[in-house]
């Protein structure tokens, strides 16, 4: 299957390329693989399985994750949408990198920065996509709020329900979060505290880029009476911000305070941003070679642009191993215009292509 | 004329003064911590259903039915291959609210009093894209509504209609797939939520030229990919406890104005144009105060809302005009007023304000009534005409304010004179004027007060709300919108029913009630007799030559 990333119309074909090889590998994240299946509801019509079914067997739910899924299973749809968002925003925002997310073994040896990525990006895909969901009207259940009387028919007639976003959150922190905090162990691993962390992070990379619009409506449309509400960013714009994260991640060590563990800062310069920033604990492996050890994928192959001095121009793309030249003249489609609702209107431009390929 | 403030001890004020304010507090509390936020919103994303017969058969599409196929075939994503197989006229955005929660079917309350539809589209940015652009949208608009009893498909239409709206859209960052930021616009109002369930139905549809190219409108609005509805509604609890102020208020209001009238009644003499101002303000009021929201819960009245507006719109006009004539009563310069007339160009500026507002209104949610998605902002001709209504209602309350400070600047100047000059009156003429300026003084302070709160007040209230963040929100606490405006309305009718008992005429000094009559032609020419200066003098003997 030949893709070219940066084509918007192949969009899907990156989409089932992802879903065909995506095997996550970093325990933690097992639960990604949610995204390979179609509709947990069709599903089950399908193969004639209880949904409840699905829930155990799915691949690298840990227990308090399946019992969320038997307990949620209408909001299972989000997560699984959120999973495959997180995956393809992940693919968008490193397809320039030497490591481009195609594998998230990458990810196997957690601790590192693209583990944190992974982490944030994931936990933001799902409170995203459950929000949504539950703005359709899709979730019998999504909360109300924990906080206002708003718990009851006539809670809701008192003072009505909070944002969609505050029960996405809250479910993505209990789904997500589920393998960290279901160790039995009063000392949390420093995994799980990292992964919390970067968990938290990517839910508020959302929840701290939600955009407040208003509206005046007292006597004759004043603004005597002013109600705001919050919308939330693009996912796109997620993605982008985290990739800022990522790029300005903190390295950070465990230190022991009294009993508990904290997370601090190596270089006690840095301001530490305890809430929002990501954070690694391991450098990252060399991606430039593949390494089924550290789950690199290596870069033979991967196409580069030999003008860019970034790290997708070919020196730093294919670690001085050098590339190959392809000529292709090709009919792309160019100025593309999108027509109301579902047309797209583009131009045919003949355009002599050359690709560069890593050795 | 001797009115109860002139009797009253200063014991006695203080603490008239310390239980209005005390009062004051408690309604204030009342507001912020039994009273949820004044309104509350629900952020719906429409579902795109899929319409096979793009509109020529009429039904409603219903995205929580209980056999999906049939009520609203879902196209989940308008990014998707799938739904290159649809044209725009195959879309239908439907919107059911209230959104079920926490395993609860929830109904819409008619306590809500109202609701309103903001739309908000989420456009994303496309490589090479327009960084602003505006266009109108045109929307062809249905709600409906079901009871619980009703059967599921049983939605009954309120309105449709063919609407245009201004799109206005920029984007800050281009890169691919941001969103634009586009302004909100105001989709529909309902002046009463009196049934269970609502639906809306919106087609953002395109015609085609005979060569198959789209036309229309709708063709420039780029990558639309969802439409939000933002549904905002009064929230029950604080119409629950405005409405409980307010019936608390009202036989309050309504005994003080019977007081008041009975008092002149007793008087001698007909009543002066203050007094008959004071007892319009009193009438004012009582009509704000008048609880007959009640009846929204039993009745469908949907023009609760307009009928709010009004009275609110009427109080405040007499509110204003009782200010002018007050200071102008107490001008303490022997221009002879007393009557209506006099104040011609201060009340036109009053009348014009209020009456541009009514036109206004009345073209707003008057209109509304028949069609609830009309605005009168969707058209350009219709935003210049409100421009217009409002621009002269700004400009008719600034020269109204002009007015004001111009004359209570010149009557302050006037008793600062006088007060100087006390010592050189008779006594009866200086405990008349002291009299005089202790009223105004009075008033004076008490308005300014209110106003300042209330100002100041509101600012704080928009400025909190606008700045709202994630985690800021302290819902244990104090509700601060709600206490504003529960104390606010609170404080203008402890204002009116305090004036209404301390300017009462006071019938405790006969002696005073004797001298009315001569009183009155007394009151403008007394102060001839304070005159020092030369050029008075000789005023004053020209006026006595005169005599």
């Amino acid at each position: 299957m030949h893709c070219s990333p940066m084509h918007l119309i192949d969009f899907y074909c990156i989409f089932s390329t992802l879903i065909i090889i995506l095997l996550p590998g970093s325990d933690s994240l097992k639960w990604l693989s949610l995204a390979r299946i179609s509709s947990i509801a069709t599903t089950s019509h399908q193969n004639n399985i209880l949904p409840e079914a699905l829930c155990e067997n799915a691949t690298g739910l840990v227990h308090k994750q399946v019992r969320l899924c038997k307990k949620n299973l209408d909001v299972m749809d989000g997560v699984r949408r959120g999973a495959r968002m997180a995956i393809e925003e992940c693919r968008y925002q490193f397809r320039n990198s030497l490591w481009n997310c195609m594998s998230l073994d990458a990810v196997r040896l957690s601790g590192t920065r693209e583990s944190a990525f992974v982490h944030g990006i994931s936990a933001a895909g799902v409170a995203y996509a459950v929000t949504r969901s539950c703005s359709l009207g899709e979730l019998d259940k999504c909360g109300c709020d924990v906080n206002v009387k708003g718990r009851s028919p006539e809670g809701y007639q008192w003072s009505g329900c909070s944002d969609n976003i505050a029960f996405g959150s809250a479910f993505s922190k209990n789904f997500v979060d589920a393998r960290e905090r279901s160790r039995k162990r009063s000392i949390k691993s420093t995994a799980a505290l990292l992964n919390i962390h970067n968990n938290r992070a990517g839910r508020k990379a959302i929840e701290l880029n939600m955009k407040v619009e208003c509206k005046c409506h007292g006597v004759s449309g004043s603004c005597e009476v002013r109600t705001c509400w919050r919308a939330m960013p693009s996912f796109r714009r997620v993605g982008d911000i985290l990739k800022e994260k990522y790029d300005g991640a903190t390295e950070v060590m465990v230190r022991k305070a009294s009993t508990r563990r904290r997370l601090e800062p190596v270089n006690a310069h840095y301001k530490f941003r305890a809430d929002t920033d990501l954070v690694y604990i391991s450098r990252s492996p060399d991606f430039c070679h593949h390494n089924r050890l550290t789950g690199s994928l290596g870069t033979t192959g991967r196409r580069c642009n030999v003008t860019s001095p970034g790290p997708d121009g070919c020196d730093i793309m294919c670690c001085g191993r050098g590339y190959d030249v392809v000529s292709t003249t090709k009919v792309l489609q160019c100025q593309c215009k999108f027509v109301w609702c579902c047309e797209v209107r583009c131009n045919n431009c003949t355009k002599t292509e050359e690709t560069f390929r890593c050795r | 004329m001797a009115a109860f403030i002139d009797t009253m001890s200063t014991k006695k004020l203080v603490a008239f003064g310390l239980l209005l304010l005390a009062l004051q507090i408690v309604f204030f509390v009342i507001g912020g911590t039994i009273a949820p936020s004044p309104s509350n919103v629900a952020s719906i994303l429409s579902t795109k259903c899929i319409d096979n017969d793009k509109g020529k058969i009429d039904r409603w599409f219903y995205p929580r039915g209980s056999d999906k196929n049939k009520t609203c075939k879902v196209l989940h994503d308008l990014n998707s291959p799938d739904a290159e197989r649809y044209s725009a006229n195959n879309i239908v955005f439907a919107a059911q609210f209230p959104l079920p929660r926490d395993g609860f079917n929830l109904t819409m309350s008619r306590w809500f009093q109202y609701s309103l539809g903001v739309l908000h589209p989420e456009i994303s940015y496309q490589d090479n894209g327009e960084e602003d652009f505006k266009t109108e949208l045109e929307i062809h608009a249905r709600i409906g509504y079901r009871n619980r009893e009703d059967p599921e498909d049983a939605w009954k239409e309120i309105d449709r209609s063919v609407e245009t709206r201004q799109l206005d859209c920029n984007i800050e960052e281009k890169h691919q797939d941001y969103l634009y930021n586009c302004s909100p616009m105001a989709l529909y109002e309902l002046g009463g939520v009196h049934h269970d369930f609502y639906l809306l139905n919106l087609r953002l549809p395109v015609t085609y030229s005979s060569d198959g190219t789209p036309i229309g409108k709708n063709v420039n609005l780029g990558k639309l990919l969802d439409l939000w509805i933002i549904e905002i509604h009064q929230n029950g609890g604080y119409t629950r406890v405005f409405w409980s102020v307010k019936t608390v208020f009202f036989p309050l209001v309504l005994a003080g104005v019977v007081w008041f009238w009975h008092r002149i009644q007793q008087l001698a003499r007909p009543p002066k144009l203050m007094e008959k101002m004071l007892f319009t303000l009193g009438l004012g009021l009582l009509l704000l105060d008048t609880p007959i929201e009640w009846f929204s819960l039993g009745f469908n009245f949907p023009a609760m809302l307009l009928l709010s507006d009004i009275r609110q719109g009427l109080f405040y006009t007499i509110l204003f005009a009782f200010w002018i004539i007050f200071a102008g009563e107490y001008q303490m310069d022997d221009v002879a007023r007393g009557t209506l007339s006099t104040y011609w160009k201060h009340l036109s500026a009053v009348a014009a304000c209020c009456i541009s507002l009514f036109v206004f209104d009345m073209c707003e949610r008057g209109v509304q009534l028949t069609n609830v998605f009309y605005s009168i902002w969707s058209t350009t001709t219709g935003s210049i005409l409100a421009k217009g209504f409002l621009i002269t209602a700004m400009c008719c309350a600034c020269i109204y304010f002009f007015f004001l400070t111009y004359m209570v600047i010149i009557a302050v100047r006037n008793m600062w004179d006088k007060r100087k000059k006390l010592d050189k009156f008779q006594e009866k003429t200086r405990k008349r004027y002291q009299v005089i300026i202790f009223r105004f003084q009075f008033l004076l302070l008490m308005t300014l007060l209110c106003a300042a709160f209330t100002i100041i007040a509101f600012i704080i209230a928009q400025v909190g709300e606008s700045s709202i963040k994630w985690g800021d929100e302290d819902r244990a606490g104090l509700e601060y919108t709600s206490a504003v405006n529960v104390g606010v309305f609170a404080m203008w009718n402890l204002y009116v029913t305090a004036l209404l008992v301390l300017y009462s005429p006071s019938s405790k000094h006969e002696s005073l009630i004797n001298d009315e009559q001569s009183e009155d032609v007394a009151m403008s020419r007394l102060d001839l007799h304070a005159t020092t200066t030369t050029s008075e003098v000789t005023e004053f003997l020209q006026k006595v030559a005169e005599d």
